[in-house]
């Protein structure tokens, strides 16, 4: 009986070592994840997170052709509103708010090398009464 | 040779016509909805209904001719770089002078948004393309910056682009190794407002600039576009640009 109760003592040990040992490896896992900035405060992605991190290029191509084809503006999906949320200071930048700490976390993990800001502004608009015209519905426009 | 230019125009014309009738034909009801051609309603795309057109008035343009280029630069955020002959100008004044009579005139010249645009006959990509209400546009995403639209284009109005570009608008994206040009400001379109050039001539010298759609007989701009000798630049090419410019001699 003595004896049973030293053996399960000792298996008990060990199983809180492995959990223990599992804690420490979720800390520093030998498999290095990226970890994008979170976004602004008080914002919701358009997309459950899991859905823009696989899909967000494909929602962002189609809607670029409508746009710039179409005239199709002010739908879900823009990389003006990924700017809007996820600029985040940025030391590239001078310490000013760009959107690529967020952008480059992930590409460069995943050694994906996109020119997207090569054109598009990188940074967030300023917010003024300009910057967000109100359509004026009138007879000349 | 001018011949064959009109038989293309008009077969290509014809060929406009059937494509219409044929796209208008499953839609019928599009045609009962209202469709007011300026304000368009969110989340529906551009139509031919709508024609936007410029009007210059060439005798009052000097007035406003610094606050145009100015108005463009600042609202589209294109800049130099001391290099005249490759820096960018989506709108640029020309002066002209009659030695004889000593005549001095001043215009802009931008993008003349053609109803027929050699830009985007020559586009290999099909980067180069005119949205259905008339705006020439180039789709930066396509363009591989090979530079035809330039050489084909007779006035000279678009620009490559040679060097990183940083401190774009949001609603201008411009960038090293494509061509860019005026475009007729489709952010403020779609938003129902007019071009930036437009609405700067307009709090100088009311009038020296008239924006509107050409396809609607009571707007502004086509009742002057009717009431005046209202000149398009190199109207021999049979382009019929958007842009007409009014009191413009020689």
């Amino acid at each position: 009986m003595a004896g049973y109760r030293a053996i399960a003592r000792l298996m008990m040990a060990a199983v809180l070592a492995a959990v223990a040992g599992s804690s420490f490896a979720v800390d520093a896992p030998r498999t290095p994840v990226p970890k994008p900035p979170k976004a602004a405060k008080g914002t919701e992605c358009v997309e459950p997170v899991a859905d823009m991190r696989r899909n967000h290029m494909i929602y962002l191509e189609h809607e670029r052709d409508e746009t710039v084809h179409k005239g199709i503006r002010g739908r879900k999906h823009s990389l003006k509103g990924c700017v809007e949320c996820h600029a985040v200071p940025d030391p590239a930048a001078k310490g000013a708010a760009t959107v690529r700490p967020f952008c480059a976390e992930c590409h460069r993990y995943a050694a994906v090398r996109i020119d997207c800001f090569g054109c598009h502004a990188r940074e967030p608009e300023p917010r003024t009464a300009a910057a967000t015209p109100t359509p004026t519905p009138g007879k000349s426009p | 040779m001018s011949a064959d230019a009109d038989v293309d125009l008009a077969r290509r014309r014809l060929l406009q016509g059937a494509a219409a009738v044929l796209a208008l034909a499953p839609g019928v009801t599009l045609l009962l909805g209202p469709v007011p051609s300026e304000a368009r309603a969110p989340g529906t795309s551009v139509s031919a209904k709508t024609r936007w057109g410029l009007l210059v008035d060439v005798s009052r343009y000097a007035e406003v001719a610094e606050t145009v280029v100015e108005a463009c630069r600042s609202e589209n955020g294109w800049t130099g770089h001391g290099r005249p002959l490759t820096d960018p100008q989506w709108v640029r004044n020309v002066t002209l002078n009659d030695p004889r009579t000593g005549a001095v005139q001043t215009l802009p010249v931008m993008c003349q948004h053609c109803e027929h645009p050699p830009c985007v006959d020559v586009c290999p990509t099909g980067a180069s393309f005119r949205r259905a209400d008339g705006v020439v546009l180039v789709d930066k995403h396509i363009c591989i910056g090979c530079r035809y639209c330039m050489m084909a284009c007779p006035f000279g109005v678009r620009f490559f682009v040679h060097e990183n570009v940083t401190g774009q608008k949001s609603h201008a994206p411009r960038g090293k190794g494509t061509v860019e040009s005026c475009t007729l400001c489709v952010h403020r379109l779609d938003a129902g407002r007019r071009p930036a050039c437009v609405e700067a001539a307009e709090r100088k010298s009311p009038g020296a600039m008239i924006f509107g759609d050409l396809n609607d007989p009571n707007s502004e701009i086509a009742r002057a576009v009717g009431r005046h000798v209202a000149l398009r630049l190199r109207a021999d090419l049979g382009l019929d640009q958007g842009v007409f410019y009014k009191g413009l001699n020689g």
